[in-house]
């Protein structure tokens, strides 16, 4: 394959996916196609289906309907080769914290095909520039929750991954680390990799996405970049359009029977 | 990071796994990382906080070939073959039964793995046969540090041909325990689904700790002790004792009794281990990590009225402090697993052990009456303070959380 054909294949290609656990249908028919070099913001209540997409893009739940294509291969094809090409930050830090930093990201880096001393060199610069070289050696059961984040950033992109799903990535980081993490992305969605960023902090998705999809019952109700979810919607900020999207008005009454309670 | 002599060994099979479809290096790596954190778990055996560089596995190992040589000291006794080895098979059996499920329950009902390892180029396939062989790894270890005396004991009293059969009867009785927890976590997980089967779990771990005591205490009650000479009687439920057999094949063998009843426990002893490993491998496995998921999902709680409590905190507290922190003490009383897990076991042999030693008495006695006499009127009735001496461990443990930081 050429370079030009190459960057057409879409990223993602989701053809009609449905999901159920039991009898409680989770995702009714999603149809998206992501483009290499977007930073796409995937936002929803909770419950609306959002982890379980990303999990079935990462292999991880089967028994989906529909034909899920990650850079042009089909997933349900057995293959582990497409794994290579992914990284993924969870949101349960789901991290073997009796290992060391450099034990576990060592591992994780030879999963992906790299040899022990790449593996190491890197983990060791990625974990300095994010300031944690110190604990680089101590057993992450140890580490601060912010820490732990870090070394979960920098299990899902020692490989140099193509596609990169961030799930509240941002949890526990200090405010100068989250300025460092913005950029990161930002420079890597410009060298053509794609992100798939999940949040429920509305502020930083309006900010940094290139193109929202959010997702109510396990149906996608808004498509597009911020500016074409403002005009659809008329309202001034993402989490006004998220409240409106999701069916929920009722906010202020909420909170003053809160306070009511409150007070008995 | 530490290269094991296991992994050594497993290098040897290298090219059967690549047959099999495995991703041998991926394996390996998978395995390594795996013994690399089991050398860093506590074991439930020792209690006392771990240094950082002594290695509790290995500990715990040494605690349970201690244990091994008092086992492998009844091979012995001059006692009948059967009765020796039934109780030498129902303790290894009762030891490792207990510590696949309190120490191992953590490997068969991993949900990290999956999160982790799966989201990584690593085929099911491989991440299945680390898993099996790691498991494989420490009831192996296990198993030898439990039985290691018996096999050389057994070897010096009996010859070459006893520390064989017994070395393969071994590895039956690893698979029976292996298969069997495996297909008991299986069936529960099939029954029910989130925080509740956190819960049944928990109360089968204690249901089965119980049990597995009592039967240990009828093994050595299964025969008649006060004539050791006596014909050994079996009983319709020694069939579904698995320690005889287990032993059974020992009194075949090696004191040439060739009774028809030797035969059918050996029997049973070949086919369940098998039928097991078929159930296994054909039902519970394939299904075993999609019911898994379960366990992360939340369950829909209900809500429950604390209206009871209230009356009784009300009728034995004097103030509001006090009310409070009754009332708070009996929530965290009924919801900490862990805790409940090391109080009711003991809580219930409390009740039973002196009903079971005063029977081991009644055979004595011709009437029931006469059994009644002999309590009232001797000094067995001693054994109902019994109960006193179980309970009073209990306090060092009760002051005890897994979640204290939210207090």
């Amino acid at each position: 394959m050429d370079k030009a054909s190459e960057s057409e294949v879409p990223a993602v290609s989701i053809r009609d996916l449905k999901m159920s656990y039991g009898d409680k249908q989770v995702l009714n028919g999603i149809n998206l196609e992501i483009q290499r070099g977007q930073i796409i913001g995937y936002i929803g209540p909770n419950g609306a289906g959002k982890s379980t997409t990303v999990k079935i893009l990462l292999g991880i739940l089967e028994g989906y309907q529909g034909q899920v294509q990650i850079l042009g291969e089909d997933i349900s094809t057995n293959s582990t080769a497409y794994k290579k090409k992914i990284g993924y930050v969870p949101e349960s830090a789901d991290i073997y914290d009796s290992l060391s930093a450099q034990e576990y990201l060592t591992f994780i880096g030879e999963l992906y095909g790299l040899d022990f001393e790449t593996a190491d060199r890197k983990a060791r610069r990625l974990m300095a520039l994010f300031g944690i070289e110190d604990a680089y050696s101590a057993r992450i059961s140890s580490y601060s929750k912010g820490m732990k984040q870090k070394v979960l950033i920098v299990a899902s992109l020692i490989h140099n991954p193509e596609i990169i799903f961030f799930d509240e990535p941002l949890s526990g980081l200090d405010a100068n680390s989250v300025l460092v993490f913005k950029e990161i992305m930002t420079e890597l969605a410009a060298q053509g990799k794609t992100i798939f960023y999940s949040s429920h902090i509305m502020e930083v998705v309006e900010k940094i996405s290139d193109r929202i999809i959010m997702l109510n019952n396990g149906n996608i109700v808004a498509d597009g970049t911020f500016e074409q979810l403002k005009e659809q919607c008329s309202q001034g900020s993402l989490e006004e359009i998220f409240n409106q999207l999701s069916g929920f008005s009722q906010h202020q009454s909420i909170a003053g029977e809160f306070i009511g309670v409150m007070e008995e | 990071m530490r290269d094991f002599l296991f992994l050594k060994f497993l290098d040897r099979l290298k090219k059967l796994f690549f047959t099999m479809g495995v991703d041998y290096p991926v394996m390996r790596r998978i395995l390594q990382v795996k013994l690399v954190m089991n050398s860093r778990r506590s074991a439930t055996v020792i209690n006392q906080e771990q240094s950082e560089r002594k290695n509790p596995y290995l500990a715990s190992l040494g605690i349970y070939a201690f244990m091994g040589v008092f086992i492998g000291l009844l091979i012995l006794l001059s006692s009948p073959l059967f009765l020796k080895m039934s109780i030498v098979m129902g303790m290894i059996l009762f030891l490792l039964l207990t510590t696949m499920i309190s120490d191992f329950s953590s490997v068969l009902l991993d949900v990290q793995d999956r999160a982790i390892l799966l989201t990584r180029p690593v085929s099911v396939k491989t991440l299945n046969a680390a898993k099996l062989l790691y498991i494989l790894y420490y009831l192996a270890g296990i198993t030898l540090a439990l039985a290691g005396v018996s096999l050389i004991v057994g070897l010096f009293k009996y010859g070459g041909w006893f520390f064989l059969t017994m070395f393969l009867i071994l590895i039956l009785v690893c698979c029976f325990s292996l298969l069997f927890t495996a297909i008991f976590y299986f069936a529960i997980l099939h029954l029910f689904s989130g925080e509740k089967l956190r819960d049944i779990i928990n109360y089968f771990q204690i249901i089965l700790t119980v049990f597995m005591t009592v039967v240990y205490q009828l093994v050595g009650r299964m025969f008649n002790l006060v004539d050791l000479n006596v014909q050994i009687a079996i009983h319709w439920w020694s069939y579904l004792l698995p320690s005889s057999w287990f032993a059974a094949p020992f009194a075949i063998l090696f004191s040439g009794e060739h009774r028809a009843a030797y035969f059918l426990l050996s029997a049973i002893g070949i086919i369940v281990p098998v039928l097991a490993l078929i159930l296994y491998i054909k039902a519970a496995a394939p299904a075993f990590e999609q019911n898994l998921q379960k366990l992360n999902s939340a369950g829909g709680g209900r809500a429950k009225g604390l209206s009871g409590l209230h009356k009784i905190s009300a009728l034995l507290c004097a103030n509001h402090d006090e009310r409070v922190f009754f009332e708070f003490t009996c929530s965290m009383l009924k919801s900490e697993r862990k805790l409940k897990l090391r109080l009711f076991p003991s809580l219930t042999l409390g009740i039973i052990m002196p009903f079971i030693i005063l029977l081991s008495f009644a055979h004595t006695a011709t009437s029931m009456s006469d059994f009644l006499k002999t309590v009232s009127q001797g000094k067995y009735y001693l054994y109902a303070y019994f109960s006193i001496v179980m309970y009073s461990t209990l306090f060092s443990v009760v002051g005890k959380s897994e979640s204290y930081r939210g207090a």
